[in-house]
């Protein structure tokens, strides 16, 4: 019993090992006949498209230079001096502007940390939300997205601030 | 007899202050030693990044830039893995070269800087940065939101830019 059990099972074993492979076959029993072969043509994607970022980012000199210039005139007469100078800011504003070169988009906010006062107002533009520059498009790099900020000094160093300069503050572009 | 007895009740206070300091010692170090640097130089590292890697093909002119101001490109992924094993981070970040500043990188999760690289010169990418001084110990397995922290420095004075770079990246720690 035991050995009839065991050679089914292994002609189970052999059958289903076994394939049969199907080919196409067609036969032309007489001659003149004509058989169709279709020819088909795939087109498999697997090409993938990775985000690359790039970004660049130019700004202005951001050094400001308050000039005291001209003379103060000592009046021997009265024991005063005569004021003959003019004081100011040699610019009030300078820019910063990103453009985005990524093939996705990407969203820039500005944030402007001002120091100590020093005597000196400093305030950045723009600053109130993320801006969203669009992804570059293929062969135009000139009209690529940007967005800019403006940093704008007032008012008058105090003498913490010398020739020598200080820090009033720091830009800062986040990428996101 | 008494003087035995005298004798070793002074070893025993002097090996008790012995362990008192050295628990005194081990505690600083653990809990109030700060071996991470939590402020950006002000001026920058006089050692260029020793994983720069010279970008291939990059021979673009430099950009145009305001007088007395700046202009920089920067290139990256915003993905990367730590490896505590190894004590390194995986990631991309390019300075091409047509940038006309210096650039230092840093990593940064929780507020506390992981990575901080050498000087990055114009034409140079990195694809790999040491962690800092125990800062492997602090991470575990898993995933974190952390950001690159893009410094710029003159590269004529080594003076830091006011202007600086944030970027979310995500971060996969493995062990």
């Amino acid at each position: 019993m035991k050995k009839i059990i065991s050679a089914v099972l292994v002609s189970a074993l052999l059958a289903g090992g076994s394939t049969v492979a199907y080919a196409a076959e067609e036969t032309m029993s007489a001659p003149g006949e004509s058989q169709e072969i279709d020819v088909r043509a795939k087109y498999n994607n697997t090409a993938t498209v990775p985000d690359v970022y790039s970004v660049d980012i130019v700004w202005d000199d951001m050094v400001f230079t308050y000039l005291e210039e001209g003379t103060l005139n000592w009046n021997a007469e009265e024991h005063i001096y005569e004021d003959n100078t003019t004081e100011g800011w040699d610019k009030t504003s300078a820019g910063v502007k990103v453009t985005n070169h990524s093939n996705v988009p990407v969203n820039v906010l500005f944030s402007y940390l001002p120091m100590e006062s020093y005597g000196v107002t400093s305030v950045l533009s723009n600053t109130d939300a993320p801006v969203e520059l669009a992804a570059g498009e293929e062969n135009n790099v000139e009209n690529a997205a940007s967005t800019e900020a403006t940093l704008t000094v007032s008012g008058v160093p105090n003498q913490m601030v010398t020739s020598d300069g200080i820090v009033i503050g720091t830009i800062t572009i986040e990428i996101a | 007899m008494n003087k035995k007895g005298s004798s070793s009740k002074k070893i025993i206070m002097i090996l008790c202050i012995i362990t008192a300091a050295a628990i005194a010692v081990t505690i600083w170090a653990l809990f109030f030693r700060n071996t991470s640097p939590e402020l950006a130089p002000d001026y920058a590292p006089q050692q260029e990044e020793e994983n720069a890697e010279a970008i291939p093909g990059d021979n673009a002119e430099k950009m145009e830039t305001p007088e007395g101001g700046s202009a920089v490109s920067i290139s990256y992924s915003k993905e990367l893995k730590i490896s505590l094993s190894d004590e390194t981070a995986s990631l991309y970040f390019a300075n091409p070269g047509k940038s006309n500043q210096d650039m230092v990188l840093q990593i940064s999760i929780q507020d506390e800087v992981v990575v901080q690289s050498g000087t990055i010169k114009p034409g140079n990418q990195v694809s790999q940065l040491k962690l800092l001084n125990d800062e492997a110990g602090k991470l575990s397995p898993g995933g974190y939101d952390g950001k690159f922290i893009v410094l710029y420095y003159d590269p004529d004075t080594g003076e830091k830019a006011v202007v600086n770079t944030e970027i979310p990246v995500t971060i996969t720690v493995n062990e």
